[in-house]
């Protein structure tokens, strides 16, 4: 039976499957806090918090995961910083961290998008019936945002998802590490990442079609 | 880590060879007594796998670029170096004889723990000689030689770490070990699973991970650890062998033939090493340097 | 940190050392991704097919690749992949063994082709319907059509995505090292592992990988030709968000 091999070895695909769970979620929001963060930045009126948006999402778009995962496990752990006294904690927290920094960039750019794309009719009423700016951000802008948003942010959850298996090169005991090892004591390599994949899929599959509807119905006119 | 010279910047590796093996180039053992003696190729039997080695001209040799002391590729030249190495060459050797520069006979095939056994069952390499220990579960997939050297699993900590000991003290510590290597397993066996594996991809970085304090420990083979001692003087090994280590040489399951004698000529070939004494040159030449004893012969 | 080790950057053989891993990085990106852009082709306008054995094979392809992460792809291509490939060549009479580069190659174009599949396909849809009825119309075959109307306005339209996609695997090629191939990251750790600065090797690491792709993605940027219709934009945008990998 495909997938049977899940069986032989529970505690390592099932810790796998909830460390990928965890991450997913946890960076998934970390994402999106910091991305709408770097949004407001960079839509905002001030120079310098524009440019520091700007600078934030290039760097962190334009250079690979990995190298950002082993740069708050070991390149940090080099300057005796470390997230946790306890070691695989503080790998966890590496791997939420580098997750929601990597995929808060992607994030800050739909949000940014969603922003400018609310009807600048709007957001000069609401200037000149006398809002503030971050009044009419509040009232305005963000709510309009959101929906169009939605899509897309789903969207990056699922890569989100898919780039957990990332976390194996630091040591997290996610889905492709659990693969990695069940091959390596028992040479069954078909079996052990056929295991992998279903569980993956068990993910990003359902994931795919909910955010395939949300893209149909959301779809937004503009 | 000082004096940064052009020579000595990536060569950093280079004086890690040099140190273990005294020269820095590739080491050809002033010959004793030749196994096949003249400078021609030795007469090999018809029907066997050494004899198509032979034929085809060439003998690859699958080993690990970075296991010091057995096998070690220096990036700047590509040249390997190390105890595994030089046994490969000893067997290339006993194919295509003596005389000439036996490296051109060979091809090395990098491999690490988790491909060792795939690069010998998919016939990627005659041979693996990695720092194999041979079980049963890997016996059931492919033959080993005898046994060519022993050591055991042993703990790497720092200097100044009390806590650790023996194999017990390990429970409820992270220890760092290789993904994919039966060091990972026996650090569980060994403490009842009581102990938090940190599984990296290779043990420089498990080093990394014991210096920036992420890991209490690194265990593996006690050779593998004497590299790492070199490598940062500031860490002791501690603890007793915790499990044997022999290693064999790894060579694909003769099917339909196709492997006719091979482990035997391997296991005379390394026979006639030890006899000769140059498993004890090399164990001088490549071990002594970071473990302090000499053997005579890999059972001393 | 490791000030001490500082003086090793100046020395242009460490420069070196990390330019031979850059090449490495680039060979690998290059040939992956027009590896991708062939196969990705294909199932784009298998997808199309209206035959139903052709199309629902594609669609499986398609969708079940992009489910899944590139590295899980690249590391079962290296513990498995001579197995998958021998029985061909054992035909031939020949021995075969898959060099890890190889391994790397086909973990990283598998993915990256059902991505372009998408994204090509995204392109063809886009084009007034106008345009193929006008070549049936004037006798051309469906292929004819294809190749000489659909095709060249689509891709010319998909130039900036693909450009984009190949950031992607320039950056996707860093995984490839954790199978032992020595692109640019590997190459790093081998320095770091020695020295013992993570933090500094993996800055200069992260700053070569920013440069090039930065330069990219500005130069794709300019090389806007003509613009799809804002539909089929927003759906590039959500194909590449779903499936940029790390």
């Amino acid at each position: 039976m495909p997938g049977g091999i899940i069986f032989e070895f529970p505690e390592l695909f099932l810790t796998g499957l909830w460390l990928t769970i965890q991450i997913s979620v946890l960076g998934l929001i970390g994402a999106i806090v910091i991305g709408t963060l770097v949004a407001l930045a960079r839509v905002s009126p001030l120079v310098p918090l524009r440019w520091i948006g700007g600078a934030y999402v290039e760097f962190f778009r334009n250079t690979p995961l990995i190298v950002q995962l082993f740069f708050w496990f070991l390149g940090l752990g080099a300057l005796g910083f470390r997230f946790s006294t306890d070691t695989f904690e503080s790998i966890f927290r590496a791997a939420a961290t580098g997750m929601a920094l990597y995929h808060g960039a992607y994030v800050a750019e739909v949000v940014r998008g969603g922003l400018l794309g609310v009807d600048r009719g709007q957001v000069e009423a609401a200037r000149s019936l006398g809002l503030s700016y971050l009044q009419m951000v509040r009232y305005v802008q963000l709510p309009q945002t959101v929906r169009s948003v939605i899509p897309p942010l789903g969207n990056i959850g699922i890569a989100l998802v898919k780039n957990t298996s990332l976390a194996s090169t630091i040591g997290v005991a996610e889905l492709l590490y659990a693969a990695e090892i069940v091959e390596s004591r028992t040479f069954r390599a078909e079996e052990a990442f056929i295991a992998a994949t279903m569980l993956f899929l068990l993910l990003t599959i359902p994931l795919g079609i909910i955010v395939n509807e949300l893209e149909r119905r959301l779809l937004v006119a503009r | 880590m000082r004096g940064i010279s052009r020579a000595l910047a990536l060569g950093l590796t280079l004086a890690f060879v040099a140190t273990a093996c005294g020269t820095g180039g590739s080491t050809t053992p002033s010959p004793t007594v030749a196994a096949s003696g003249a400078a021609t190729k030795p007469r090999l039997e018809l029907s066997t796998y050494q004899y198509a080695i032979q034929t085809k001209g060439k003998i690859r040799i699958g080993t690990q670029e970075d296991n010091t002391p057995f096998s070690v590729k220096t990036p700047a030249t590509g040249k390997w170096d190390g105890f595994d190495v030089a046994i490969g060459r000893e067997i290339a050797k006993a194919i295509f004889g003596e005389g000439e520069d036996v490296e051109k006979f060979i091809e090395w095939v990098p491999v690490v723990s988790a491909t060792r056994i795939p690069a010998i069952t998919d016939n990627k390499a005659d041979v693996v000689i990695k720092t194999f220990t041979i079980n049963d579960e890997r016996k059931a997939q492919i033959d080993f030689s005898d046994v060519y050297f022993r050591t055991g699993q042993r703990i790497l900590v720092k200097k100044d770490n009390t806590t650790i000991k023996e194999a017990a003290d390990m429970a409820g510590k992270t220890i760092c070990s290789q993904r994919g290597s039966t060091s990972e397993k026996n650090i569980l066996t060994a403490t009842n699973n009581a102990a938090r594996p940190l599984l990296l991809d290779s043990y420089p970085a498990c080093l990394l991970a014991l210096q920036q304090g992420q890991a209490d420990a690194v265990s593996t083979d006690e050779t593998i650890l004497f590299g790492l001692v070199k490598q940062d003087p500031n860490t002791k090994i501690v603890g007793k062998y915790f499990s044997q280590e022999p290693y064999g040489i790894g060579v694909k399951k003769s099917a339909g033939g196709d492997r006719t004698g091979f482990v035997d000529f391997i296991n005379r070939t390394m026979i006639t090493l030890i006899t000769t004494g140059k498993w004890a040159t090399y164990y001088e030449q490549y071990i002594t340097p970071v473990s302090g004893d000499k053997k005579r012969t890999p059972d001393d | 940190m490791r000030p001490d080790t500082w003086p090793m950057f100046a020395d242009p053989a460490i420069w070196g050392f990390f330019f031979e891993g850059l090449r490495e990085t680039i060979y690998l990106a290059v040939v992956s991704i027009a590896l991708s852009f062939v196969v990705g082709l294909l199932f784009a306008l298998g997808r199309l097919s209206r035959k139903r054995w052709i199309r629902w094979p594609s669609i499986f392809y398609i969708e079940g690749v992009r489910a899944l992460p590139v590295l899980l792809l690249i590391v079962y291509f290296d513990i498995k992949g001579s197995a998958l490939f021998r029985p061909f060549f054992a035909l031939l009479g020949l021995d075969f063994d898959l060099p890890r580069f190889w391994a790397g190659v086909l973990g990283l174009s598998m993915y990256t082709s059902a991505v372009l599949a998408e994204i090509i396909r995204a392109g063809i849809v886009s084009l007034p319907r106008g345009q193929s009825e006008a070549a049936r119309a004037l006798g051309l075959s469906h292929a004819q059509t294809m190749r000489s109307v659909i095709l060249p306005q689509a891709l010319r339209l998909m130039v900036p995505a693909m450009m984009g996609q190949l950031t992607t695997v320039i950056k996707d090629t860093s995984l490839v090292g954790t199978i032992g191939v020595f692109e640019l990251l590997k190459q790093g750790g081998t320095i770091y592992k020695l020295f013992f600065n993570p933090f500094e090797v993996l800055l200069i690491v992260a700053t070569i990988y920013f440069v090039i792709c930065f330069a990219l993605s500005q130069a794709s940027r300019r090389l806007e030709v003509g613009r799809a219709p804002r539909e089929t934009r927003v759906k590039i945008r959500d194909i590449e968000l779903r499936d940029q990998a790390a």
